[in-house]
């Protein structure tokens, strides 16, 4: 299978600060950049579903072309499970797309935002699993807390 | 052979929410929370004198205003760094607090639900002459004795018991459907809160759980504690709910864990830099 890369900046940045919400958090989510970075083809090499957060190690590549190992956070087990995810919701070898929020200062790490399986259902982080832009929290029926 | 990657640096709007399925398609009349379901029958009048199960909670919580400390309390406070004021701005400072590395939260900490906010199970179950209360964050378990014992007067003197993380409790039932617990004897490393106050081993706590139905558990919390603060106040009021099924999860911070969120993830991002 021929894999070929696409790099589209579809940028917004001051449309994605006037909707950024107050997020209830473990810790806060300043690290990371406002804008959502969607890595398609994203091969999952561990899931340590773990405390004080879970952590999605997986393989991509780069606008540039090069291989990357990208690690990103999502919430603990407790509050996962409470939204859909099990410790095998992801297994090393899977392939997914994958948006997250990636660190400013450019480490390959970042907070989730949703995992997307290729029968279309996704996974959502808790904090920042928004569809609404920025970072917004996964919200879909107006739950909240 | 490398996957094919595309990578996209998108800005999130209304067609992304379209982009895809959702993994749970819940209906929100059957959930009082997000992940939480709602019992399908109207709640039952409250058993008498029986809290036995599984709830979940703090929600709709509300933390009273701190009032203000001692001398001898805010010097302790002003040496607190919470997690979520040093990663809240630009600088991403350093917090020393204790669960980082996993240390015990304490009670009343552990009340807070600290992992998953809102969201937190515990049980209520009994022994001679005591009722238990297991807590799903940490595993850790409380014991409240009935027996009309006496609460220590001090601790951490010559023949006096030693403080503990989780103090020690007493109980009495308050009508039909209010049980209150009395706790003291605290160990003073724990935080009260995620913010750093402190706690101090002689302060005393009330809590007072009102079984309002089948389903429904009110909590209010009080403390007295004149070592650190200047009077009692109410620390926070909540409600639990009824567990569907009743399960009992386990959550559990592992320092080995803990050290690799902070080696993989929490230094590179610039989240801490200096947490040991």
């Amino acid at each position: 299978m021929k894999g070929h890369l696409l790099a589209a900046g579809v940028w917004s940045a001051g449309l994605l600060a006037a909707l950024s919400a107050p997020v209830p958090a473990h810790h806060s989510n300043a690290a990371y950049g406002d804008g959502v970075t969607e890595f398609q083809q994203a091969k999952i090499t561990k899931f340590a579903w773990a405390n004080p957060h879970s952590l999605i190690y997986f393989d991509a590549t780069d606008a540039d072309g090069n291989a990357v190992q990208v690690v990103v956070e999502t919430a603990a087990p407790q509050a996962l499970r409470l939204i859909g995810w099990t410790k095998t919701s992801l297994m090393p070898g899977d392939v997914v797309t994958l948006r997250a929020y990636m660190a400013r200062n450019g480490e390959p790490v970042g907070r989730l935002n949703k995992i997307i399986f290729a029968n279309g259902t996704d996974l959502h982080d808790t904090q920042l699993g928004g569809d609404e832009g920025g970072k917004t929290r996964y919200d879909p029926h107006g739950f909240r807390n | 052979m490398k996957a094919p990657s595309i990578i996209v640096s998108v800005a999130l709007s209304a067609c992304l929410a379209a982009a895809a399925g959702h993994a749970q398609d819940i209906d929100p009349a059957d959930y009082i929370r997000e992940g939480v379901p709602r019992m399908p029958n109207p709640p039952g009048p409250a058993p008498v004198q029986d809290l036995a199960g599984v709830w979940v909670g703090p929600q709709d919580r509300e933390l009273g205003e701190i009032p203000p400390l001692t001398l001898a309390g805010q010097a302790l406070f002003e040496t607190r760094h919470s997690y979520r004021a040093a990663a809240s701005n630009d600088g991403l400072g350093v917090s020393n607090d204790p669960f980082i590395t996993c240390d015990p939260l304490g009670f009343p900490r552990n009340l807070l639900a600290h992992a998953v906010s809102s969201r937190g199970r515990f049980v209520f179950g009994s022994a001679p002459d005591r009722i238990l209360i297991a807590y799903e964050q940490q595993r850790i378990w409380r014991e409240i004795w009935m027996d009309g014992r006496a609460l220590p007067e001090e601790v951490d003197v010559r023949g006096a018991p030693e403080s503990r993380y989780y103090g020690y409790s007493v109980g009495r039932w308050d009508g039909d459907h209010t049980l209150v617990i009395e706790t003291t004897g605290l160990d003073e490393r724990p935080w009260l809160d995620e913010v750093g106050h402190p706690r101090s081993s002689s302060a005393r706590f009330e809590e007072r759980y009102t079984r309002l139905d089948e389903y429904n558990l009110q909590l209010t919390v009080t403390i007295d504690d004149p070592e650190f603060y200047t009077r009692p106040w109410t620390w926070m009021r909540a409600n639990f709910y009824w567990v569907q099924g009743q399960e009992f999860a386990e959550t559990i911070c592992i320092p080995s864990e803990g050290i690799e969120y902070r080696d993989a993830l929490a230094r590179p991002s610039g989240i801490e830099t200096e947490i040991p």
